[in-house]
């Protein structure tokens, strides 16, 4: 039935709706990569890791001890006055997405170049995906070679090879990263699917994260005392406040970044949240967890920041979908 | 004035009485008549071992004249040799002065070949005009003749391989030579035997002559875990100059069973995912030298965690045995990943024991991954829904 409505109403929609999508892919990187405020943005992230990769290895350099993780501690290791480098991606990763996706649809649309665009043998399937992937793929592109850097000034500042275990740990954490960024471009795509104003599609972006960044915390603590009220008065009533705070906490992509983050980068982390003393009973404190280990604690975490990414995705897409475009 | 009276007829007194005594000194000394001449030692009659050196000390001395005084020797046995000397050289005249004594010493050198016996001779003095003879009977025995002896306490002793058996051994010196006794051993190789005296350890000990001495012998296995059950001989030998003593001690061990446990393989780590049985195999061995008996099995666990033991005990394990026992770890349904120890043990009834560290790696189940992998299937499935709804515009 519904099949045969959409063949009726669309005359010559053949072929796959993805055609046209690398052109509109390599379009799109090439503005991207050219543009002044990507080159703003890389500088700034380019000396933030410098500087923090600077500081992390002057202060492994002064601690003596054999770590087998050397490498990782470039990335976590901070030093007064500069936070550790993951500290800074928390906020330089979202901007940089946020940056990379706020005017890509409503641009279009202020430069009236869309109904050109879509005038050519590609559907809007191709140009919307294709937005959207340039995006992520010049994120990658921007990060991967942050964190080649990174491992490269490694190499030399600290006159060792990273081992395999460290550099699956740092590939896995790119990834992680790049689907953290994803998760911001998705939803700077849907408020500029939304909003015509390139201004305010920025600004909504920016409101979200900020709202996660910095209130979110205030209300998970306001609402767990909403649906759980009184005071816990047994072990068991802590423990489910607990966790239902942990829960909520989760619900912040932010949340799911750190704590991934944490998980990947310092293996000797085995579990997030609350731990009973019974169950370290026995337990080898700080002997490192191995790497399958280590992504099984946090693939709830980078799972979940690439099913967030995939829904915003989609909800851009219906509503990218559903405009009128011939304006 | 009466005081004074009384001290006057008090110094008088006391005056009185001193001259009465220079009178008896002069007295005494009027009456002992010293002869011209006079040839004395203190003892003129002595007893020598065989081989000993002879020295007599002789004393002459004047009446009223000073004079030279010949020293000569009369009736010496045959093939003795006799001299006088003064400081330190040989003299065979001396000078007397009244109320001093001159001393000489007489050496006295008997041949080799002495015998036992008595010997007479004199010593003639002989000045001016004056003559004063000293015989002198020297009596020559055979010595003593060197022995030694070596008596042990309590020659047998018990113990384990890991004991210290100590022997209180005496010796004893019954002639009348000095000794330097070396001490020697012969023991198994399994031993290490040293003697010991005022807990220095000893090779060669001194012995005077007519005295004893107590050491103790300290027998140590060398390698108390290879000691074999048994009964050992220890032969001691005290060797000095051309004596010797020898005395046998017995070492009794008894055996004890030493217990070992460990894997095959010697590795001591392994992983179990949590919630599920994992099997570690474990040797139990026994390297002492006696058999083992009633070895429980036991394990030291985080809580929630069960290890069950198959078999759980072992009824006896002879000595160079080992057996290999099944344990079932099981960690605990929600344990979190990461590294756990158990401790395994083995104790026998006879008090031998022996524990493990083992490092457990709990992985947890993979149920999850799947789950996730899931989720991104159902945002997968919600994009292509919406293509197919809404695509191709």
């Amino acid at each position: 039935m519904l099949k045969s409505l959409n063949l009726g109403s669309t005359r010559e929609r053949e072929g796959s709706p993805w055609r046209g999508l690398w052109v509109v892919v390599a379009k799109d990187m090439a503005d991207h990569l050219t543009s002044a405020r990507m080159r703003i943005m890389e500088l700034l992230i380019v000396l933030t890791a410098a500087g923090t990769v600077y500081a992390a290895m002057q202060n492994i350099r002064s601690t003596v001890g054999r770590d087998p993780f050397v490498f990782l501690k470039l990335f976590t290791t901070s030093q007064d006055p500069l936070p550790a480098f993951i500290g800074f991606l928390g906020f330089l990763v979202p901007l940089l997405a946020i940056t990379l996706a706020f005017d890509a649809v409503n641009g279009e649309f202020n430069q009236r170049t869309l109904s050109r665009v879509l005038a050519q043998p590609i559907y809007r399937d191709a140009l919307l995906l294709g937005k959207f992937l340039a995006g992520l793929f010049t994120l990658a592109l921007v990060l991967a070679t942050i964190w080649l850097l990174i491992i490269g000034l490694g190499i030399l500042g600290l006159g060792l090879p990273p081992s395999g275990e460290e550099v699956a740990r740092i590939l896995v954490f790119l990834v992680g990263t790049i689907f953290y960024g994803g998760v911001w471009l998705a939803l700077a795509l849907v408020f500029s699917t939304v909003f015509r104003q390139s201004a305010t599609a920025a600004l909504a972006s920016i409101a979200v994260w900020l709202f996660f960044m910095v209130f979110w915390s205030i209300v998970v603590s306001s609402l767990a005392r909403i649906l759980q009220p009184g005071e816990p008065t047994t072990l068991q009533q802590a423990l489910n406040q607990a966790q239902l705070l942990q829960t909520l906490t989760r619900f912040s992509p932010n949340t799911l970044y750190v704590e991934a983050t944490v998980g990947l980068l310092n293996p000797a982390v085995r579990s997030f949240g609350l731990v009973l003393p019974t169950e370290l009973q026995g337990a080898l404190i700080g002997s490192p967890l191995p790497l399958d280990q280590s992504i099984l604690l946090i693939w709830p975490h980078l799972t979940g920041l690439i099913a967030i990414t995939l829904l915003l995705f989609a909800i851009a897409y219906v509503l990218f979908q559903r405009q009128e475009i011939r304006a | 004035m009466r005081r004074l009276g009384l001290l006057a007829i008090v110094l008088v007194l006391l005056i009185g009485s001193g001259t009465m005594v220079m009178a008896q000194d002069t007295t005494t000394t009027s009456t002992i008549d010293l002869p011209p001449l006079l040839l004395t030692t203190q003892y003129p009659g002595q007893t020598f071992g065989i081989g000993e050196a002879i020295n007599l000390d002789l004393s002459v001395e004047t009446g009223s004249t000073p004079q030279i005084v010949g020293l000569q020797i009369q009736d010496l046995p045959q093939d003795w040799a006799a001299s006088f000397r003064g400081d330190g050289r040989i003299v065979d005249s001396v000078f007397v002065e009244p109320q001093a004594a001159s001393s000489v010493e007489l050496r006295v050198e008997p041949p080799a070949d002495l015998e036992a016996g008595t010997y007479d001779f004199s010593v003639i003095a002989e000045g001016d005009g004056d003559r004063s003879t000293l015989p002198i009977e020297l009596t020559i025995q055979e010595k003593a003749p060197a022995s030694l002896a070596l008596n042990v306490d309590l020659p047998t002793l018990r113990g384990k391989p890991d004991t210290t058996f100590r022997y209180n051994v005496t010796l004893r010196n019954d002639g009348d030579e000095d000794l330097n006794v070396d001490l020697t051993s012969e023991a198994p190789p399994a031993f290490n035997v040293t003697f010991k005296s005022a807990s220095q350890e000893v090779t060669t000990i001194p012995l005077r002559a007519n005295s004893t001495q107590r050491i103790s012998v300290e027998a140590v296995a060398i390698s108390s875990d290879e000691l074999q059950a048994g009964t050992y001989t220890i032969r001691v030998q005290a060797q000095g100059g051309d004596v010797q003593a020898t005395s046998d001690m017995t070492a009794e061990v008894i055996g004890t069973p030493t217990l070992g446990l460990s894997t095959p393989d010697g590795r001591l780590s392994g992983s179990a995912e949590s919630g599920s049985q994992t099997p570690v195999t474990l040797v139990v061995s026994n390297t002492g030298s006696a058999p083992a008996r009633a070895i429980q099995l036991t394990a030291s666990k985080p809580s929630n965690w069960s290890v069950e033991f198959s078999p759980a005990t072992i009824d006896n394990l002879e000595p160079g045995q080992q057996i290999e026992i099944t344990a079932q770890v099981k960690p605990a349904d929600k344990a979190i990943a990461g590294d756990y120890v158990i401790n395994f043990s083995a104790r026998s009834d006879d008090g031998a024991s022996k524990s493990a560290e083992y490092r457990v790696t709990v992985t947890t189940s993979t149920l999850w991954g799947i789950a996730g992998i899931g989720l991104i299937g159902a945002a997968v499935v919600v994009i292509g829904l919406s293509v197919l709804r809404f695509g191709r515009r």
